[in-house]
């Protein structure tokens, strides 16, 4: 048994001793591909452990965008809402009963032709002057 | 009064175009951590499996074209995706990924045998250039001691061709137990199995090289 094991051992060395010859009498053709190969392959970690030109850019952008959006909503004008709309509403409704509880002679405003020539005048047309 | 502490050395060797020879080596003193950059340690990790790699890659392709492709496909995983894995874990983790790569070469030269197989005139690898090369003549000038040098041309070309005889397996776990030396955690790490199986598969793949080449070595 010992034997035997002996001589599996032999054809290990023996296995090694012809690879390493092998490896050692490479031409030097190969060698010189594999040193290129080599190279490649460390300047792809080189490449990959260096930053992008790019990304010291991007605190700067990111700073930019930020102040671009905070001045974008510091002048944009509030949008109608709901709650003017009803505002404005309430407000004509207190106008008429305003003018409803002056007690003023309503006919002599219905009957003033002039009245309605002013009004036509000045609310409706393009001018706009108050007369 | 306190200890100060001492700063170790650091020493930069720099190294011929292939990076294999050093030129001149300068010590600074620096941190120990400045001269374990990853780049610089990955360089020297590869600069001492390259050729090793190269050649169980051109065992288990029988081409090589194809072995320089994997080893540099190999080289270029590693670096891109584990380079800041510790170093220790390099070498089982460089070997998982030649074997896929060999893997993947083989099944792509098995889809172009099946797909290119029936044109008349032309055999499916054909666009390897060693095809017709002699099995030694890839074995640089035999030096000084010829007759030895061809005899170890020969004596490697017969274990390539036992090797080739063996299950896939049993080949992985040769090569990397028997040639790489890497112990069976590391072997069945480079496996993805369990060291049980590295251990069955080698001892049997050198059971049977034993028989086959133990009356001609």
């Amino acid at each position: 048994m010992n034997e035997e094991l002996d001589r599996l051992e032999d054809t290990a060395r023996r296995a090694r001793e012809v690879f390493d010859a092998s490896v050692d009498a490479l031409d030097d053709d190969t060698r010189a591909r594999l040193s290129r190969a080599r190279f490649a392959a460390v300047a792809a970690t080189e490449r990959r452990a260096r930053p992008s030109p790019w990304v010291r850019w991007v605190p700067a952008v990111a700073v930019a965008s930020t102040a671009v959006v905070a001045v974008l909503l510091w002048r944009a004008p509030d949008p109608p809402t709901a709650t003017t709309a009803a505002t404005a509403e309430a407000d004509a409704s207190l106008e008429a009963v305003e003018v409803l509880a002056a007690g003023e002679d309503l006919d002599l405003v219905e009957n003033d032709l002039e009245f309605y020539e002013w009004l036509d005048a000045t609310h409706f047309s393009d001018t706009g002057t108050t007369g | 009064m306190g200890k100060r502490e001492s700063t170790p050395m650091a020493h930069f060797v720099r190294l011929d175009s292939e990076g294999t020879r050093p030129l001149a080596s300068v010590a600074v003193r620096a941190p120990v951590e400045a001269s374990l950059e990853p780049s610089v340690e990955l360089n020297r990790f590869l600069a001492g499996i390259e050729r090793r790699a190269f050649r169980v890659a051109e065992m288990a392709l029988r081409d090589r074209e194809d072995a320089l492709d994997v080893v540099q496909v190999a080289m270029l995983r590693l670096a891109e995706h584990y380079a800041r894995r510790p170093s220790e874990e390099w070498k089982p983790l460089f070997f998982r990924i030649l074997y896929n790569a060999i893997h993947d070469s083989q099944r792509r030269r098995n889809v172009r045998s099946k797909l290119f197989g029936w044109w008349p005139g032309r055999r499916a690898d054909d666009d390897s250039e060693s095809e017709a090369e002699d099995p030694l003549a890839r074995f640089a000038d035999p030096g000084p001691d010829p007759a030895g040098r061809v005899m170890a041309g020969e004596a490697m070309e017969r274990l390539e061709v036992a090797l080739a005889a063996l299950p896939a397996r049993q080949q992985e776990a040769f090569v990397l137990r028997c040639l790489e030396g890497l112990d069976v955690a590391e072997t069945a790490a480079a496996m993805r199995c369990t060291e049980g199986s590295v251990k069955t598969h080698y001892f049997r793949a050198l059971k049977t090289l034993r028989e086959r080449l133990g009356e001609v070595w």
